[in-house]
């Protein structure tokens, strides 16, 4: 009868726990649904659909596979800065094997944007085991396909505990093999958009490492330390976006397509928090990110799990973020000027600034296992309206008027 | 006999220094818990989800009542019952402690009851009354597959011997869930401890026989941490020629095991698996103490 | 650039060495009940990360941090 006490501990641990959240069904799959909407200002409207199921296989083993559809249909900046006149642009926009033409005029002193519609399909596999009783394993699998891109991908990633189980290292790679193929094929980097001969596809791969660590600092209290570098080589531009050629007075006279370089090296380091009161849990985490292109940026997010009752929680969030500059980041360039090596006006790669506040309402319905939860969202994004490139009557007009975007996010958890 | 009253009853709260005591009748046994200091209504709060969950595990688990799954198992005369999942892990639990314990915990004994009188007196039943019973107990005879559960007929299903403690865990898991502050659970002796008082001292446990006459506390026990059970009860045994036979029968012989201490109280991480290894312990007669040194438990023994 | 980088991992390191000895309270097996709750997870709700990473993603020059891989887009 060699220590009956801790096959005693173990059968006790099973009879004893209980799940968090749901108390009833035991079951072995989890699923996880959600439905998200995304309206920007008058631009955009996105509807993405998330499927998620994960199947315990006993032995600690698990697998699991997720879907997402992302159907985007609206319009974004194509990168033309606003002018003293109006601008015109014919765009080509359409689904599979058809291409439509499109004609499009802005007036002075508006941004012009590019339409667009999109379908998304995208397929996660995971497999996680533990390797010894101190070490898991996953890997995971990546397939996604829109209309003008196509990835695939895999990850492999280990965690280690110390005996005590207090603290976790955490180790892991992964691999995206990406193909691009822009509608009407690749532009010509810098080439004026109007004269630019068109190419087939490109490729973009991109690699990545990470190493962490967790520590449990308390009972109730655990935060994490992250690593990250990643290496993206390939076709990184973006190919309908444009730079406008200004005349002396900053008045646009024609444009160029953009070009970025064929290698990014871009760094993380990741420090998250999370701490239980008597039974609401607040999130921490502070981000540093820094690349090989210039940017550098800060995010901050937060998140307070308020419990209302057994069965209902709010949990307000916020998340700040600020980033500099890429430094082929321009607003325009002067024509007859040397053309820069890797130039683009793509406001996402500007001085720019994303405030998003939140809040999420779970629940439970009477005669329904699982769990609901419902989130309304308000996100604001700005970049510098006058930025220190603008040139001559550029510095007259709000080179990047703010954007409104409200999420609605609806989910659904689980057990059986 | 069934008691199928309504078991709403009374319960008392106190403030102590620094610490509240909730005091309550369930199980046939006198229940508290002690918690340490916390607002008042918090205190209400918490004395009601122990008391709830008290009477819960009694009204479902009793033998009895005759209006739960216990009553359907034990009247099913050979056919199959399916069972909820809380019913379900603890028969999985019953199954793997009579796996450990190679057959000494066996939840089909119950039946010895019937022949086994402890009142004091020197009346043993016979040897034929025993063994008649023997056929209809042992974990072995029983088909228990997830969610269904078939019995012999005239086989009985006893959670006697691990209700309380279970109730004291289930307990204990719920005031977790609802406090942060560390408390006692003690329902009739089988207790659990959440952890240390706020000033950082230990609880007192006076372990003691609250049906004993004459004999006082076994010990004081002072503890941060644990769960808490003692087998053996100095009231309940049979004596003759000299030799006692203590109230914890061996189901593979249908006998007590003679040699065994007065009492045994062990500390373990809850106070279900205290309550299985002091009973084991129990079963080990002289060699009771070799049995827990054995399992590097803590334990208090009294012969 | 080079001696950014160079100085940022040091600094990564030094605070790891820092967080590895930093006085942690020794939390027995036993006292986890409330560390293994989900809401407890630092990822706590994956399906609205994933959304929200995304919608990041598209919209912004960083990206990563929380875990390896993740598909790409064409996000425009």
């Amino acid at each position: 009868m060699q220590l009956i006490k801790n096959r005693l501990r173990i059968a006790t641990c099973s009879l004893l726990a209980i799940a968090g959240g749901a108390a009833a069904a035991d079951g072995d799959t989890q699923l996880d649904a959600a439905m998200l909407f995304y309206f920007e200002d008058g631009r955009t409207d996105v509807f993405e659909p998330v499927l998620n199921l994960k199947h315990d296989l006993g032995n600690d083993q698990s697998i699991g596979v997720k879907f997402v559809v992302d159907a985007i249909t609206g319009s974004s900046p194509n990168g033309a800065t606003p002018t003293n006149h109006p601008q015109t642009f014919t765009s080509t926009s359409g689904s599979q094997g058809e291409v439509r033409k499109r004609v499009e005029v802005f007036n002075a002193g508006e941004t012009p944007v590019r339409m667009f519609q999109d379908n998304r399909i995208s397929v996660d596999l995971n497999y996680d085991r533990p390797l010894t009783r101190l070490l898991k394993g996953e890997i995971t699998g990546h397939i996604s396909a829109e209309k003008d891109y196509v990835s695939r991908g895999t990850t492999l990633s280990f965690t280690q505990d110390t005996p005590d189980r207090l603290t976790t290292f955490s180790v892991g790679g992964g691999a995206n093999f990406d193909v691009v193929e822009p509608t009407g094929g690749k532009p010509e980097p810098l080439k004026n958009s109007d004269s630019t001969n068109h190419f087939g596809n490109a490729n973009k791969d991109e690699y990545d490492g990470m190493i962490g660590i967790t520590r449990i600092l308390s009972r109730r209290w655990l935060m994490q330390l992250n690593f990250s570098r990643s290496r993206d080589k390939g076709y990184l531009t973006e190919p309908y976006k444009i730079v406008s050629i200004l005349d002396q007075t900053g008045s646009q006279i024609y444009y160029r397509m953009e070009n970025r370089p064929d290698n990014r090296t871009h760094q993380n380091v990741l420090l998250s928090s999370a701490y239980e009161f008597t039974d609401d849990v607040i999130h921490f985490s502070y981000r540093y990110y820094w690349d090989d292109w210039g940017i550098r940026s800060n995010t901050v997010e937060m998140k307070y799990r308020y419990e209302l009752s057994e069965a209902s929680y709010l949990e307000p969030q916020f998340r700040y973020y600020k980033q500099t500059a890429a430094t082929f980041f321009v607003s325009g360039i002067i024509d007859g000027t040397t053309l820069p090596q890797f130039a683009s006006s793509d406001y996402r790669l500007g001085n720019l600034q994303t405030t998003t506040y939140a809040l999420k309402y779970g629940f439970q319905l009477e005669d329904l296992d699982g769990d609901f939860n419902i989130r309304a969202e308000y996100m604001r994004q700005g970049d510098d309206p006058h930025p220190g490139n603008a040139i001559g009557v550029q510095k007259n007009y709000d080179l990047f008027p703010a954007v409104n975007v409200f999420i609605i996010t609806a989910g659904y958890s689980v057990n059986f | 006999m069934t008691v199928n009253e309504s078991l709403a009853t009374k319960s008392v709260l106190t403030h102590r220094d620094n610490y509240w005591v909730g005091a309550f009748s369930a199980m046939a046994s006198p229940c508290e818990i002690l918690v340490d200091d916390v607002p008042h209504q918090k205190a209400i709060e918490l004395l009601e989800i122990a008391q709830s969950e008290a009477h819960r595990i009694e009204q479902k688990f009793s033998r009895y009542r005759d209006d739960n799954v216990i009553h359907e198992i034990n009247t099913s005369d050979g056919k199959e019952i399916v069972v909820d999942v809380e019913t379900a892990k603890i028969l999985d639990y019953a199954e793997e402690c009579w796996k450990i314990s190679d057959g000494l915990f066996d939840v089909t004994s119950g039946i010895l009851r019937r022949v086994w009188k402890f009142d004091g007196s020197d009346r043993l039943p016979t040897l034929a009354s025993v063994n008649e019973l023997l056929s209809f107990i042992g974990w072995e005879k029983v088909k228990w597959k997830r969610p269904t559960i078939k019995l012999l007929p005239g086989m009985e299903i006893d959670l006697g011997g691990i209700g309380k403690e279970y109730a004291v865990d289930t307990t204990s898991v719920l005031l977790r869930k609802n406090t942060s502050s560390n408390f006692v659970v003690n329902y009739g002796g089988d207790l659990f401890i959440s952890g240390p008082r706020r000033n950082g001292e230990n609880w007192s446990i006076g372990i003691d026989d609250p049906k004993a006459t004459g004999i006082g506390s076994i010990g004081t026990l002072s503890l941060s941490f644990g769960g808490v059970a003692t087998s053996g009860d100095s009231r309940r045994f049979l004596l003759k020629e000299g030799i006692r036979y203590p109230h914890i029968l061996n189901p593979k012989t249908g006998w007590p095991v003679v040699g065994a201490p007065h009492s045994v109280t062990v500390l373990a991480s809850t106070s279900i698996e205290a309550g299985i290894l002091s009973t084991l312990a129990m079963l080990h007669g002289a060699e009771a103490e070799k049995f827990l040194q054995e399992q590097e438990v803590k334990y208090l023994i009294s012969r | 650039m080079k001696t950014i980088t160079l100085k940022l991992v040091l600094l990564f390191l030094a605070a790891l060495v820092l967080f590895s000895s930093c006085a942690v309270q020794h939390v027995k097996p036993w006292e986890r009940d409330q560390l293994a709750q989900k809401k407890m997870q630092l990822i706590h709700d994956p399906t609205e990360n994933g959304l929200d990473e995304h919608i990041y993603f598209s919209k912004e020059a960083s990206s990563g941090g929380k875990s390896v891989g993740g598909g790409g887009c064409g996000c425009n």
